[in-house]
């Protein structure tokens, strides 16, 4: 009895659970993003080896989120972390011109994959406090986000550093998930 | 029978005990356990001279030991082995899958020819091999070249704290660093410092180059501040 209750509670008032990758080539800002929604702080940080994971309360929602690694060697090991994944985010380094088609090439690697089918994707195009760093639209563009077909996406400005367009993407998230999308 | 002229692809050979029928490949037959006696016909003695079928021997037991040499390449440097590429048919014939004929097989774009394996053998049977029309060519990969680079220029220790051994280098400064370090030249982004792992990531030739133009063109103002 206690448990339908529970489940009737939380069904009322959120409180829902959602598991998140945060995926993106080497040096694109995923570990400082994760730190940035867990504790509001901008930390300076290593290279990742192996992943974060860290639990983000956020409007009802529980995130725990899992920031891998993004060098080249580790980025096959991110299709273990696959498995019941609703939400991606994918996080590009909108400064790095040069390796915006490799990012593009290992984002629709990972749309492709069956295990990731129902996941909604949230893409941060991060670092635009640097000079030279392209905005959403040209990131959109570079990325081929229009070929993405059957799946809820968004992207945002970000910058992990000031803290900018992160909870907004947040919000669009956590709204996508609770209307059911993932 | 003489291997070394065996160069065709996939030679077959016939069981010459008694009235067997079957035929195999030798080095399959020899994986599986059977075993091949190679024996000094008189027609072959006769065709190529005792003198000659001595020398040939002595390239064979080269050719044997450059083998080796390759597979030990391939396993430390961990290359595809479809990048190594010898011109050789006894090695092709040896093992298919290591060697490809050059001949055949532009080279790649972006890589190195490298004349490693030939450097390794004794000078006399270099010759020999010239003489032979043997050319082994080698294509070595940007990580190993990087390696190669990193001994040479005596970038034993990282540019920023000193630790030992470092295994992370910054393209734009032509420098290695360790991970520690790397934190510092990761915050400024890329239009400053490009980042990337000796080991963890796939290094262009182009990045390389880049490094060590950078490192030829710093060094010189590094030893005079020291």
């Amino acid at each position: 009895m206690g448990l339908v209750f529970t489940r009737l509670f939380s069904s009322l008032f959120g409180n829902k659970e959602a598991r998140i990758l945060v995926l993106g080539l080497d040096n694109a800002g995923k570990t400082t993003i994760l730190y940035r929604l867990q504790m509001g702080e901008v930390v300076s940080t290593i290279p990742t080896i192996g992943f974060n994971v860290e639990t983000v309360q956020y409007n009802n929602i529980k995130f725990q989120v899992w920031d891998l690694g993004g060098q080249t060697s580790i980025r096959p090991y991110w299709r273990c972390y696959f498995p019941n994944t609703q939400a991606i985010i994918y996080v590009v380094d909108s400064s790095d011109t040069e390796r915006l088609v490799i990012a593009k090439e290992e984002f629709h690697a990972i749309l492709e994959e069956e295990e990731l089918k129902g996941a909604v994707v949230l893409i941060f195009a991060n670092k635009q406090d640097l000079p030279g760093a392209l905005d959403d639209a040209a990131v959109t563009e570079s990325l081929e986000l229009h070929k993405i077909k059957n799946r809820q996406w968004s992207i945002f400005k970000t910058s992990a550093i000031k803290g900018e367009g992160l909870f907004e993407g947040l919000d669009w998230l956590s709204n996508t998930l609770k209307s059911g999308g993932g | 029978m003489f291997p070394l002229f065996a160069a065709t692809k996939l030679a077959h050979v016939k069981c010459n005990y008694g009235h067997c029928q079957s035929t195999f490949h030798p080095t399959c037959g020899k994986s599986t356990g059977f075993f091949m006696n190679v024996e000094r016909t008189k027609s072959e003695t006769q065709k190529h001279g005792v003198e000659e079928w001595n020398s040939l021997n002595k390239v064979r037991v080269e050719l044997e030991r450059l083998r080796l040499i390759c597979e030990r390449i391939i396993r430390r440097e961990k290359l595809k082995r479809e990048l190594v590429i010898c011109s050789h048919d006894m090695l092709r014939w040896n093992r298919e899958s290591v060697c490809l004929s050059s001949s055949s097989i532009p080279p790649p774009p972006g890589w190195g020819l490298h004349w490693l394996c030939v450097t390794r053998l004794k000078p006399s049977s270099k010759d020999l091999m010239t003489e032979l029309g043997h050319q082994i060519l080698f294509f070595t990969s940007a990580k190993q070249k990087l390696a190669e680079f990193i001994f040479e220029s005596g970038n034993m220790c990282c540019a920023d704290c000193g630790t030992p051994d470092p295994k992370w280098v910054s393209i734009s400064f032509g420098a290695f660093i360790c991970i520690k370090c790397s934190r510092a030249h990761r915050s400024l982004g890329v239009h400053i410092s490009k980042v990337l792992s000796v080991n963890l990531d796939e290094l262009t030739h182009e990045a390389l180059k880049q490094c060590q133009t950078v490192y030829a063109k710093y060094q010189p103002c590094i030893s005079q501040q020291l």
